[in-house]
């Protein structure tokens, strides 16, 4: 099988927005500000994405991440785009707490927790839905790295740092989150 | 060298990133080799399913609004603090209607004078920008959106002058932006059939000279305290459009290296050609 990874996978984070136009984002400029969420907006709205059940949430929290950054970047420092990522876990959180969701409770799709069969389920394309589906079979650290490391493309320096942790968990939590994905989905691993 | 499937795994999947062939790598471990390809070719799947990671996504446009509202609230909350008696009305629902209807205004304004008059400083200034952006992104037409490069390019340019002209001296940033807008132009114009092509490319060329005699023409009007800010917008601006020949055309860049217009000597130049594109 080719490999079908895309061509900026792994790439540093700063290559994406040049340090200039970070630095002219911390002191306000409107140019810079934009820039930034013009390029890291797909990012942002992917992964909430994933992370909600309504599409259009999706949206607002994305808006809601830049909206947000206004107030906190002059004094930002690092790594931008991790930064982001880390404002996008609070906006959600407080979205799960105003809907009284936990998102680490939220159920199984009734289609893979009915026990599908498996065989039917590998044969089956995987789709969006049906990837969506199979990542709230995860746990939230499982279904936070799937995100981030596969379907964002991010490499497992910057997951570590976007998470907090070592790249070793890192790599040990892909690991296991693929596991539990295959599962999910329906697959015999 | 032992290794656990984690590590297999994780050597894999940065294999399958540069292209390499991690399955004749994984022949090596037998022991694991089964469990570990199975989640690459998952993994594998899920990058397909999920697409680009950039690929344009719904609500970017919004998410520039909201940034230029939020924007032009702190601004004003800033200009609050200078002039208290303002303050009571924003947060009026007739400054929301009011707000809405700049927006707007802005997303329709083709005059560069009209926008020339929001400058740096002013707290609708964000709004304009972001709402450009925005304009900018609701514009699928490749001509429209070179079209709308210039326009911004020329916007950025009323904008230095007007800063000038209140003795605000020359804007850096605003120099840059408006280059880059007019870069972003000229990266445009490969879009577009030959003929549109090379008539947009000659008025991109033709914008170096144009504002260096605007520039010029300022020199005589502008109090003497205020001539040299308009002498280093004037030197700022050659220095741009030079760096950013030297970029789109590599140092050996035919002729002299100046649009038709005026050259840095003052002289009159020749047609688009004494640039490289």
């Amino acid at each position: 099988m080719m490999s079908v990874f895309h061509g900026d996978k792994g790439r540093c984070v700063d290559e994406k927005i040049p340090p200039p136009v970070v630095e002219a984002g911390r002191n306000g400029d409107a140019g810079a500000l934009a820039t930034i969420c013009e390029n890291l907006y797909p990012r942002i709205y992917r992964y909430l994405s994933y992370k909600v059940d309504d599409l259009r949430d999706a949206e607002d929290l994305a808006g809601e991440v830049f909206v947000r950054m206004l107030e906190a970047i002059p004094g930002q420092t690092g790594n931008l785009e991790a930064w982001l990522f880390r404002i996008a876990g609070n906006v959600l959180t407080d979205h799960y707490r105003r809907r009284a969701v936990r998102s680490d409770t939220v159920g199984l799709p009734e289609e893979i927790a009915g026990g599908e069969d498996p065989a039917v389920a590998t044969e089956r394309k995987l789709t969006g839905e049906r990837l969506k589906q199979g990542l709230r079979g995860l746990t939230e650290e499982q279904r936070e790295v799937v995100i981030l490391r596969f379907i964002l493309g991010y490499g497992h320096g910057e997951v570590a740092e976007i998470m907090g942790r070592s790249a070793g968990a890192i790599r040990a939590l892909q690991f296991r989150a693929l596991s539990a994905l295959k599962v999910a989905l329906g697959e015999r691993t | 060298m032992k290794r656990t499937p984690e590590d297999l795994l994780d050597i894999c999947l940065e294999m399958a990133r540069r292209g390499e062939d991690w399955r004749v790598f994984l022949l090596t471990y037998p022991s694991h080799s089964a469990v570990v390809e199975s989640l690459m070719a998952l993994a594998l799947d899920v990058e397909k399913t999920a697409g680009p990671p950039d690929a344009p996504a719904p609500g970017a446009s919004a998410a520039l609004l909201r940034m230029g509202e939020e924007l032009a609230r702190r601004e004003r909350k800033r200009e609050e603090t200078a002039h208290r008696g303002w303050g009571r009305m924003w947060g009026s629902a007739w400054a929301k209607a009011a707000f809405a209807g700049i927006v707007m205004l802005l997303l329709g304004a083709s005059s560069v004078e009209l926008s020339a008059r929001t400058v740096p400083g002013n707290f609708l200034y964000p709004v304009k920008i972001l709402t450009e952006r925005v304009r900018f992104a609701l514009t699928a037409d490749p001509e429209e959106r070179v079209e709308l490069r210039l326009t911004f390019s020329e916007r950025r340019f009323a904008e230095v002058v007007k800063t000038l002209q209140e003795g605000h001296g020359a804007d850096r940033q605003l120099v840059s932006a408006m280059l880059d807008e007019a870069k972003a132009a000229l990266t445009g114009t490969a879009k577009l059939p030959e003929s549109r092509s090379t008539a947009y490319k000659a008025r991109i060329a033709s914008l170096e000279g144009i504002q260096r005699d605007r520039l010029r023409s300022m020199e005589g009007t502008v109090p003497a305290d205020r001539r040299k800010d308009v002498v280093e917008a004037i030197r700022m601006c050659d220095d741009g459009w030079a760096r950013m020949r030297e970029t789109m055309c590599g140092p050996q860049t035919r002729g002299s290296g100046h649009g038709p217009g005026r050259g840095m000597d003052g002289r009159r130049m020749g047609p688009r050609n004494d640039w490289c594109w």
